[in-house]
């Protein structure tokens, strides 16, 4: 398919993309979509300044184990007394930091050598693509356990502050995430490196570097943005299978997927502890999904062969 | 033939690579490593796990030593504490692969049993309500998470209505209802995403394909709809979702990890749970090479299946 | 055997109606060739699809097309399903999108003899050997197992006449056949299509945007333009004294065999209307030499003049004194033709 496709004659049947693209303007959906991602990075931002209960540890006076609409707790609160609004509220604020500063790690990484090696090309590019096709052999959750259970042992010291934990599981997540980045960051430089005001400025005399960051770079962020939207979605859902298997944040410190995790072996006992983060999480994956279609549609960006 | 030669060369490489990373990951542990895989071992223990790992030789002729031992069956063992035999990791692999790749070969063959179907009759129905309502369920659908599924069924399926076991595994020679009722909610919590993908896949690719000249000549020629639907787009159409299928192993994986995880069942992803909270890290070492393995293999199987549905590629 | 009256077909788009063919007439016996000639996009494959039936859900059609005195292509498709293959069939233009890529051809060939005629899979066989052969397919036995990737661009286009060609239809349309092809192959093709519809007495809709392919081999040709029939007329009244300009110039686009080399062919200048809002007068107008201002608001109808069995559609037809009266009006005010060049 040739990149730009002139319509020279009307085609008496229009395809259904073309349909769909005309019509959608910027959806309902995705207005509900960025109004909840809004909300969930105020709670995010907020969280330490909101007049929360504690959330690690419950009061005595309170009656454990109360459900939803109890007075004083709109979620409830676990058989430790917590309240489950402020356990929720900050867990919003672990997950979502630590899905930012994963993908953010990730698309910094991931995106430069993607460009790289879509810009260059060669036997350079055929070497970098082809070891993130081998870190792609790897299923991702598999390769996030095993790095951060590599990259934080357990020693005798104390546990390490939530901070630093939160670190430990963005950098391993953001790790897994790089060749995924890198991949499509590269299929797109590729093909837009191949355009006549690439070759234009290159016989202008342009630094390749200038090139790659003016010319190329401004083209492929679109679908960046596309892959980066939907990978925070994955985060947040890796995040809560790292916590199943204890490797995410160390408990009591919440986060979405600790707060499932910690009742996986109990469901029945208190169910809002865990169905109300489960969906804070439904909703925020599947608004970070729209978007990044919605994106992918809004810059026609195609899903990069090669 | 050159060309499935060329397949099993790349094949046996990748293998390598991707064991090779696997192997060398304990060198990867901040410090001394064997501090840290035996925190409180005895100094003769320390000398034994220095030497099974081989810390004093570099990487390549260690890589070539574990190699040597994981391929002929031998991954060690693992450690139980000062001065005690520990288990061997061959033996508990071979135990508990099969449960493993028993669900994941129910969740396929289902997915592909229901998804094709839906997939098919959407793409010819295209734009009708069946088709608008399953695009936006499908939407839905992959975005729940399988942990969340996972835990909606255990607790609705298992504890509230108490049709299925909440936990365990029973195998298939223990009484084949029991294995049934057993592996029927991780089964279904798997397939339920894998569905939403592949129908909506095969269904883009469907009506693509409906809009060929040959789907128009088999319609001049006078065959049936549902002849035209099967026999002649049918095949052409599944190519990109055999690619997917084998991309998508990687997520299947993993999410075979979290529902064993979550109904307590003895595969592979119950042995990585054990063993990430012992920080068994040689068992892990070697967990991790056995999927990175299976799915290197699986892709594999499925680029040969797309040869059998392409006859353009054997010939390239 | 078929007659055509009044079709008109439009499809539904986000611009409007589109009305890719808007009121043609005609009839066709056992045995003729029909040519439809015209450039691309003036409708004639949508007639052809029309006639057969085979078109998408967004369009619709009116008019009455009788097959051997029975109305088709009604509302029933299931209907329209016992005609494909055994009463009436297609050859494409492409045969290398409309072989189907994964699927060998003595399959496709047998498919529909197997549907149709309840043969045995056996006989079927036999049958799609014999087939091949009269196609003129070398090695048919091999060819059988073969797929269209293995084969060269004329070898497709004889199996897919012999796809056409399987159920014995009373009627074949060849859409645009030899296009795809190279030109050594097209002659050899046409020979074929015209061989067979001669031994198989069948009735031919040969479409093409090549005046020079239906010369020899058509019985009557119809020259369309914009959706509309604009000039009908047996062969050779057509090409002795053709009336219409847009024939004048489709004929003049074609290289000829005595012109000193080096000759500049006439291209026609501009483009064809927008069909979803055609012009008022005649459609060939505003590319027309001979255009008048009469043409500019009045649609010339299609009828019979001087010629019984001519039929054209013009206010100043080539040959004529009008024609020429205008065409000399023309080239003495502007200097070049209105649109022209």
């Amino acid at each position: 398919m040739s990149e730009v496709a002139p319509m020279t004659e009307a085609s008496p049947e229009p395809t259904q993309e073309e349909e769909e693209a005309t019509k959608r303007g910027l959806g309902i959906a995705a207005w509900l979509a960025i109004g909840w991602l809004g909300c969930m990075v105020f709670l995010a931002v907020s969280a330490s300044f909101l007049p929360l209960d504690d959330p690690i540890n419950g009061s005595i006076r309170e009656t454990p184990g109360v459900s939803y609409f109890t007075e004083g707790h709109i979620f409830g609160n676990d058989l430790l007394g917590r309240d489950t609004l402020a356990r929720v509220v900050v867990g919003t604020s672990t997950s979502l930091s630590i899905a930012a500063l994963s993908i953010g790690f990730g698309t910094l990484i991931g995106g430069f050598v993607g460009l790289v090696a879509g810009y260059v090309g060669g036997r350079i590019g055929t070497a970098l693509s082809a070891m993130f096709d081998i870190l792609l052999a790897f299923p991702p959750l598999l390769l996030a356990l095993t790095l951060v259970s590599v990259l934080s042992p357990v020693t005798e010291t104390d546990p390490p502050s939530r901070i630093k934990r939160m670190l430990v599981v963005a950098l391993a997540v953001g790790l897994v995430s790089i060749p995924i980045l890198a991949r499509i960051t590269r299929a797109n430089a590729l093909s837009w490196s191949q355009r006549e005001f690439v070759m234009a400025a290159k016989s202008q005399g342009a630094k390749p570097f200038r090139i790659m960051l003016r010319e190329v770079l401004p083209n492929v962020v679109p679908a960046m943005l596309s892959v980066a939207l939907l990978g925070l979605a994955s985060v947040i859902i890796v995040e809560g299978g790292l916590a199943l298997f204890g490797l995410s944040i160390n408990p009591p410190d919440p986060s979405w997927g600790n707060m499932v995790a910690s009742q996986v072996d109990d469901l029945g006992e208190t169910p809002h502890v865990w169905i109300v983060p489960s969906v804070f999480i439904f909703l925020s994956v599947m608004s970070l999904n729209l978007l990044g279609d919605v994106v992918r549609d809004k810059f026609a960006v195609r899903e990069a062969a090669i | 033939m050159t060309w499935l030669l060329r397949r099993v060369a790349q094949l046996v490489v990748v293998v390598l690579v991707v064991t090779f990373f696997a192997a060398i990951l304990t060198s990867l542990l901040p410090g001394d490593p064997v501090k840290t895989i035996a925190p409180f071992a005895t100094p003769q223990d320390r000398a034994r796990i220095s030497e099974e790992l081989g810390l004093d030789k570099n990487v390549i002729s260690r890589y070539v030593d574990w190699a040597g031992n994981f391929f002929t069956g031998d991954m060690g063992t693992t450690y139980a504490g000062a001065g005690l035999q520990g288990d061997s990791i061959s033996a508990r692999v071979r135990e508990s692969l099969p449960t493993s790749l028993t669900i994941v070969f129910y969740v396929q063959f289902l997915t592909l049993l229901i998804a094709l179907p839906l997939g098919v009759f959407s793409a010819y129905r295209q734009g009708s309500l069946f088709d608008r309502g399953g695009n936006g369920m499908a939407f839905a659908l992959v975005a729940l998470p399988t942990f969340v599924l996972a835990a909606l069924l255990k607790f609705w399926l298992g504890l509230k209505l108490d049709w299925f076991p909440t936990q365990g595994y029973t195998k298939i020679g223990d009484g084949i209802g029991n294995h049934f009722k057993s592996v029927a909610m991780p089964v279904m919590t798997l397939m339920v995403g894998q569905i939403a993908i592949y129908s909506r896949l095969l269904r883009s690719d469907m009506i693509s394909t409906l809009q060929e000249d040959y789907i128009l000549m088999a319609k001049a020629k006078g065959i049936p709809s549902r002849r035209i639907l099967w026999r002649h787009a049918l095949r052409p159409s599944s190519l990109t979702l055999l690619t997917v299928a084998g991309l998508n192993i990687g997520a299947l994986v993993s999410g075979a990890l979290i529902v064993e995880r979550i109904f307590k069942i003895d595969g592979i992803g119950g042995l990585i749970y054990t063993a990430v909270g012992q920080r068994q890290y040689i068992a892990i070492q070697s967990y991790v090479a056995v999927i990175a393995i299976l799915y290197v293999v699986i892709n594999f199987l499925v680029d040969m299946l797309y040869s059998v549905l392409d006859p353009r590629i054997r010939n390239v | 055997m078929l007659e055509v009256k009044d079709v008109r077909t439009s499809f539904k788009t986000d611009r409007g109606l589109v009305k890719a063919v808007d009121g043609v007439s005609f009839t066709l016996e056992r045995g003729e060739t029909l040519g439809v000639v015209g450039e691309s996009g003036c409708g004639k494959s949508v007639l052809s699809k029309t006639i057969m039936g085979l078109l998408p859900s967004n369009a619709s059609r009116s008019g009455s097309i009788k097959f051997e005195g029975q109305e088709i292509g009604g509302p029933s498709i299931k209907h329209m399903r016992d005609f494909w293959g055994t009463q009436m069939s297609m050859v494409f233009q492409d045969p290398m999108t409309a072989l189907n890529p994964v699927m060998k051809v003595g399959k496709q060939i047998t498919e529909s003899l197997r549907h149709h005629l309840d043969v045995s899979r056996e006989f079927a066989n036999e049958t799609a050997l014999q087939l091949l052969s009269s196609v003129g397919i070398p090695e048919p036995e091999r060819r059988l197992k073969q797929y269209a990737f293995e084969m060269s661009g004329g070898m497709r286009q004889r199996v897919m006449i012999a796809i056409a060609l399987a159920c014995g239809p009373k009627m074949l349309f060849a859409d645009e056949p030899t296009t795809a092809l190279d030109v050594t192959v097209q002659a050899q093709i046409l020979d074929l299509l015209e061989a067979q519809q001669a031994e198989r007495f069948m009735a031919m809709i040969l479409v093409t945007h090549d005046l020079g392919v239906v010369a020899g081999r058509a019985d009557n040709i119809m020259v369309m333009y914009a959706g509309q029939s604009i000039e009908m007329a047996p062969t050779r009244t057509l090409f002795s004294q053709m009336r219409h300009p847009y024939t004048e110039a489709l004929l003049k686009s074609i290289p000829k065999l005595n012109q000193a080399s080096h000759t500049r062919l006439d291209a026609i200048g501009g483009r064809p209307p927008d069909l979803v809002n055609p012009p008022v007068g005649c459609r060939f107008a505003p590319r027309c030499p001979y255009a008048q201002a009469k043409c500019h608001q009045e649609a010339p109808p299609l009828m019979v003049h001087d010629t019984p069995g001519h039929e054209y559609a013009c206010w100043f037809p080539v040959g004529t004194p009008q024609g020429a009266e205008a065409l000399a009006k023309n080239q003495g005010s502007i200097g070049t033709a209105v649109g022209g060049q």
